[in-house]
Protein backbone atom coordinates (compact mmCIF):
# COMPACT_ATOMS: atom_id res chain seq x y z
CA UNK A 1 0.00 0.00 0.00
CA UNK A 2 1.16 3.31 -0.81
CA UNK A 3 0.00 6.55 -0.10
CA UNK A 4 0.29 9.63 -2.63
CA UNK A 5 -1.23 13.31 -1.72
CA UNK A 6 -4.43 13.71 -3.67
CA UNK A 7 -2.81 16.26 -6.27
CA UNK A 8 -2.84 16.07 -9.92
CA UNK A 9 0.92 15.96 -9.79
CA UNK A 10 0.62 12.19 -8.24
CA UNK A 11 -1.19 10.85 -11.28
CA UNK A 12 1.88 10.05 -13.19
CA UNK A 13 3.45 8.43 -9.72
CA UNK A 14 0.45 6.51 -9.07
CA UNK A 15 0.05 5.45 -12.56
CA UNK A 16 3.60 4.39 -12.88
CA UNK A 17 3.29 2.06 -9.42
CA UNK A 18 0.04 0.15 -11.50
CA UNK A 19 1.85 0.24 -14.50
CA UNK A 20 4.64 -1.44 -13.34
CA UNK A 21 2.31 -4.42 -11.19
CA UNK A 22 0.16 -5.12 -14.18
CA UNK A 23 3.42 -5.91 -15.99
CA UNK A 24 5.03 -7.85 -13.99
CA UNK A 25 1.34 -9.69 -13.56
CA UNK A 26 1.55 -10.46 -17.34
CA UNK A 27 -0.36 -8.25 -18.94
CA UNK A 28 0.72 -6.70 -22.61
CA UNK A 29 1.26 -3.27 -23.39
CA UNK A 30 -2.58 -2.63 -24.89
CA UNK A 31 -3.83 -3.79 -21.83
CA UNK A 32 -1.56 -1.94 -19.34
CA UNK A 33 -2.77 1.02 -20.87
CA UNK A 34 -6.02 0.02 -20.22
CA UNK A 35 -5.69 -0.74 -16.98
CA UNK A 36 -3.21 2.76 -16.39
CA UNK A 37 -6.21 4.94 -17.85
CA UNK A 38 -9.01 3.33 -15.73
CA UNK A 39 -6.50 3.95 -12.69
CA UNK A 40 -5.71 8.07 -13.92
CA UNK A 41 -9.55 8.64 -14.63
CA UNK A 42 -10.35 6.93 -11.22
CA UNK A 43 -7.54 9.14 -9.34
CA UNK A 44 -8.95 12.27 -11.05
CA UNK A 45 -12.30 11.46 -10.03
CA UNK A 46 -11.57 11.67 -6.06
CA UNK A 47 -9.34 14.91 -6.66
CA UNK A 48 -12.16 16.59 -8.41
CA UNK A 49 -15.40 14.54 -6.56
CA UNK A 50 -14.61 12.83 -3.57
CA UNK A 51 -12.10 15.74 -2.27
CA UNK A 52 -13.55 18.66 -4.12
CA UNK A 53 -10.18 20.29 -4.70
CA UNK A 54 -6.22 19.22 -5.05
CA UNK A 55 -4.56 18.52 -1.65
CA UNK A 56 -7.10 18.16 1.09
CA UNK A 57 -6.18 14.65 1.70
CA UNK A 58 -4.16 11.10 0.44
CA UNK A 59 -5.09 9.01 -2.01
CA UNK A 60 -3.38 5.03 -0.80
CA UNK A 61 -3.17 2.89 -3.83
CA UNK A 62 -2.66 -0.97 -3.41
CA UNK A 63 -1.98 -3.78 -6.14
CA UNK A 64 -3.11 -7.19 -5.94
CA UNK A 65 -2.29 -10.11 -8.24
CA UNK A 66 -4.02 -13.35 -7.73
CA UNK A 67 -3.36 -16.29 -10.58
CA UNK A 68 -6.23 -15.44 -12.64
CA UNK A 69 -6.96 -11.75 -11.79
CA UNK A 70 -5.30 -8.17 -11.17
CA UNK A 71 -7.30 -5.30 -8.41
CA UNK A 72 -6.44 -2.01 -7.83
CA UNK A 73 -7.55 -0.70 -4.73
CA UNK A 74 -7.60 3.43 -4.31
CA UNK A 75 -8.94 4.43 -0.61
CA UNK A 76 -9.78 8.02 -0.02
CA UNK A 77 -10.72 9.91 3.16
CA UNK A 78 -12.96 12.61 1.10
CA UNK A 79 -16.78 12.47 1.26
CA UNK A 80 -18.64 9.04 -0.14
CA UNK A 81 -19.12 8.77 -3.89
CA UNK A 82 -21.89 7.26 -5.06
CA UNK A 83 -21.31 6.09 -8.90
CA UNK A 84 -25.51 6.22 -9.11
CA UNK A 85 -25.11 9.85 -9.15
CA UNK A 86 -23.25 10.23 -12.16
CA UNK A 87 -25.27 10.31 -15.53
CA UNK A 88 -24.23 7.75 -18.32
CA UNK A 89 -21.85 9.42 -20.88
CA UNK A 90 -23.39 11.18 -24.30
CA UNK A 91 -21.74 8.74 -26.67
CA UNK A 92 -23.99 9.60 -29.42
CA UNK A 93 -24.57 13.34 -30.04
CA UNK A 94 -21.98 15.25 -32.35
CA UNK A 95 -19.22 15.60 -30.45
CA UNK A 96 -18.87 19.40 -30.78
CA UNK A 97 -22.19 19.85 -29.29
CA UNK A 98 -21.36 17.10 -25.89
CA UNK A 99 -21.27 18.55 -22.53
CA UNK A 100 -17.51 18.33 -21.47
CA UNK A 101 -16.80 15.54 -19.15
CA UNK A 102 -18.72 12.14 -17.53
CA UNK A 103 -15.94 9.94 -19.54
CA UNK A 104 -14.06 9.07 -16.23
CA UNK A 105 -16.49 6.31 -14.91
CA UNK A 106 -16.96 5.11 -18.61
CA UNK A 107 -13.29 4.60 -19.22
CA UNK A 108 -12.88 2.83 -16.00
CA UNK A 109 -15.92 0.38 -16.89
CA UNK A 110 -14.45 -0.20 -20.11
CA UNK A 111 -10.79 -1.26 -19.36
CA UNK A 112 -11.89 -3.12 -15.96
CA UNK A 113 -13.90 -6.08 -15.56
CA UNK A 114 -15.24 -4.75 -12.10
CA UNK A 115 -15.47 -1.77 -10.12
CA UNK A 116 -16.92 -1.71 -7.16
CA UNK A 117 -17.06 1.82 -4.67
CA UNK A 118 -17.68 1.05 -1.18
CA UNK A 119 -18.02 3.55 1.55
CA UNK A 120 -14.72 3.26 4.29
CA UNK A 121 -15.31 3.28 7.85
CA UNK A 122 -15.50 6.66 9.33
CA UNK A 123 -15.05 8.71 5.79
CA UNK A 124 -14.22 8.13 2.42
CA UNK A 125 -14.72 5.69 -0.23
CA UNK A 126 -12.60 2.33 -0.94
CA UNK A 127 -12.55 1.60 -4.83
CA UNK A 128 -11.58 -1.78 -5.75
CA UNK A 129 -11.18 -2.11 -9.97
CA UNK A 130 -10.46 -5.93 -11.05
CA UNK A 131 -9.03 -6.97 -14.14
CA UNK A 132 -9.07 -10.70 -15.10
CA UNK A 133 -5.80 -12.34 -16.46
CA UNK A 134 -8.46 -14.03 -19.28
CA UNK A 135 -10.93 -11.45 -20.28
CA UNK A 136 -14.22 -12.56 -20.81
CA UNK A 137 -15.34 -10.46 -24.13
CA UNK A 138 -17.58 -7.49 -23.47
CA UNK B 1 4.76 16.36 -20.80
CA UNK B 2 6.75 18.54 -22.95
CA UNK B 3 5.35 20.94 -25.77
CA UNK B 4 7.03 22.43 -28.77
CA UNK B 5 5.66 24.70 -31.11
CA UNK B 6 6.47 26.15 -34.92
CA UNK B 7 4.92 28.47 -36.52
CA UNK B 8 4.44 27.52 -40.62
CA UNK B 9 3.05 29.54 -43.35
CA UNK B 10 -0.23 27.87 -43.55
CA UNK B 11 -0.66 26.07 -39.92
CA UNK B 12 0.75 25.44 -36.94
CA UNK B 13 2.38 22.63 -35.23
CA UNK B 14 2.28 21.70 -31.94
CA UNK B 15 4.56 18.14 -30.73
CA UNK B 16 3.31 17.16 -27.11
CA UNK B 17 5.44 14.60 -25.65
CA UNK B 18 4.48 12.45 -22.43
CA UNK B 19 1.67 12.14 -20.78
CA UNK B 20 -1.48 14.45 -20.98
CA UNK B 21 -3.90 14.26 -17.95
CA UNK B 22 -5.46 16.21 -15.30
CA UNK B 23 -2.83 18.20 -14.51
CA UNK B 24 -0.63 18.93 -17.60
CA UNK B 25 -3.91 19.12 -19.66
CA UNK B 26 -4.15 23.24 -18.42
CA UNK B 27 -0.64 23.62 -20.20
CA UNK B 28 -1.64 22.11 -23.59
CA UNK B 29 -5.24 24.13 -23.58
CA UNK B 30 -3.14 26.87 -23.03
CA UNK B 31 -1.00 26.68 -26.24
CA UNK B 32 -4.06 26.09 -28.27
CA UNK B 33 -5.84 29.03 -26.98
CA UNK B 34 -2.80 31.18 -27.86
CA UNK B 35 -2.81 29.97 -31.33
CA UNK B 36 -6.30 30.65 -31.87
CA UNK B 37 -6.26 33.95 -29.96
CA UNK B 38 -3.67 35.01 -32.19
CA UNK B 39 -6.09 34.43 -34.92
CA UNK B 40 -4.59 31.33 -36.37
CA UNK B 41 -7.24 28.14 -36.67
CA UNK B 42 -4.94 25.72 -38.62
CA UNK B 43 -3.27 23.19 -36.13
CA UNK B 44 -1.45 20.00 -36.38
CA UNK B 45 -0.95 18.35 -33.28
CA UNK B 46 1.94 15.50 -33.82
CA UNK B 47 1.10 12.76 -31.40
CA UNK B 48 4.16 10.92 -32.23
CA UNK B 49 5.64 11.30 -28.66
CA UNK B 50 2.11 11.04 -26.69
CA UNK B 51 2.79 8.47 -24.62
CA UNK B 52 -0.89 8.85 -22.63
CA UNK B 53 -3.61 10.79 -22.57
CA UNK B 54 -7.28 11.01 -20.23
CA UNK B 55 -10.39 11.97 -20.81
CA UNK B 56 -9.46 15.60 -19.64
CA UNK B 57 -6.75 15.68 -22.39
CA UNK B 58 -9.11 14.19 -25.16
CA UNK B 59 -11.58 17.53 -24.02
CA UNK B 60 -8.97 19.93 -24.45
CA UNK B 61 -8.66 18.53 -28.11
CA UNK B 62 -12.25 18.83 -28.64
CA UNK B 63 -12.44 22.07 -27.38
CA UNK B 64 -9.24 23.05 -29.44
CA UNK B 65 -11.04 21.58 -32.78
CA UNK B 66 -14.51 23.11 -31.79
CA UNK B 67 -12.58 26.21 -31.62
CA UNK B 68 -11.05 26.22 -34.65
CA UNK B 69 -14.01 24.82 -36.85
CA UNK B 70 -15.71 28.09 -36.14
CA UNK B 71 -13.57 29.64 -39.08
CA UNK B 72 -13.17 29.37 -42.47
CA UNK B 73 -11.40 26.13 -42.44
CA UNK B 74 -9.97 25.97 -39.71
CA UNK B 75 -9.21 22.38 -38.03
CA UNK B 76 -7.42 20.77 -35.70
CA UNK B 77 -5.74 17.86 -37.45
CA UNK B 78 -4.16 14.73 -35.43
CA UNK B 79 -1.00 12.94 -36.98
CA UNK B 80 0.72 10.10 -36.03
CA UNK B 81 -1.81 8.56 -33.25
CA UNK B 82 -1.05 5.93 -31.27
CA UNK B 83 -3.22 2.45 -31.65
CA UNK B 84 -3.77 3.18 -27.90
CA UNK B 85 -5.14 6.50 -28.25
CA UNK B 86 -6.86 6.27 -31.50
CA UNK B 87 -8.41 3.68 -29.29
CA UNK B 88 -9.49 5.84 -26.63
CA UNK B 89 -10.80 8.12 -29.30
CA UNK B 90 -12.51 5.64 -30.81
CA UNK B 91 -14.19 4.35 -27.70
CA UNK B 92 -15.85 7.19 -26.98
CA UNK B 93 -16.97 8.14 -30.78
CA UNK B 94 -14.55 11.23 -31.09
CA UNK B 95 -13.05 9.85 -33.79
CA UNK B 96 -14.99 11.20 -36.64
CA UNK B 97 -14.33 14.88 -35.24
CA UNK B 98 -10.55 14.72 -36.27
CA UNK B 99 -8.71 13.74 -39.54
CA UNK B 100 -6.20 11.79 -37.93
CA UNK B 101 -2.61 11.33 -40.54
CA UNK B 102 0.24 9.22 -40.35
CA UNK B 103 2.61 11.65 -39.82
CA UNK B 104 3.22 15.63 -39.53
CA UNK B 105 3.89 16.20 -42.96
CA UNK B 106 0.68 14.70 -44.42
CA UNK B 107 -0.55 16.76 -42.03
CA UNK B 108 1.09 19.82 -42.56
CA UNK B 109 0.39 19.21 -46.48
CA UNK B 110 -3.20 19.57 -45.88
CA UNK B 111 -3.39 23.26 -45.39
Amino acid sequence: MTTYPAIFASLASICSQVRQAASVAGFEKNEVYEIELAVDEACSNIIEHSYGAEGLGDIRCDCIETTDSFSIILQDTGCCFDPGDVPEPDLVSPVGKRREGGLGIFFMRQGMDEVHFEPCEGTGTRLTMVRYKKRKIH
Amino acid sequence: MEITQKQYKHCDLVQVTGRVDSQTSPQLADVFKAITDDGRFKIVLDCSGLEFISSAGLWVLVNAQKQCKRYNRGEVVLAAVDDRIRGSLDLVGFIPYFRIVVDQTEAVGLF
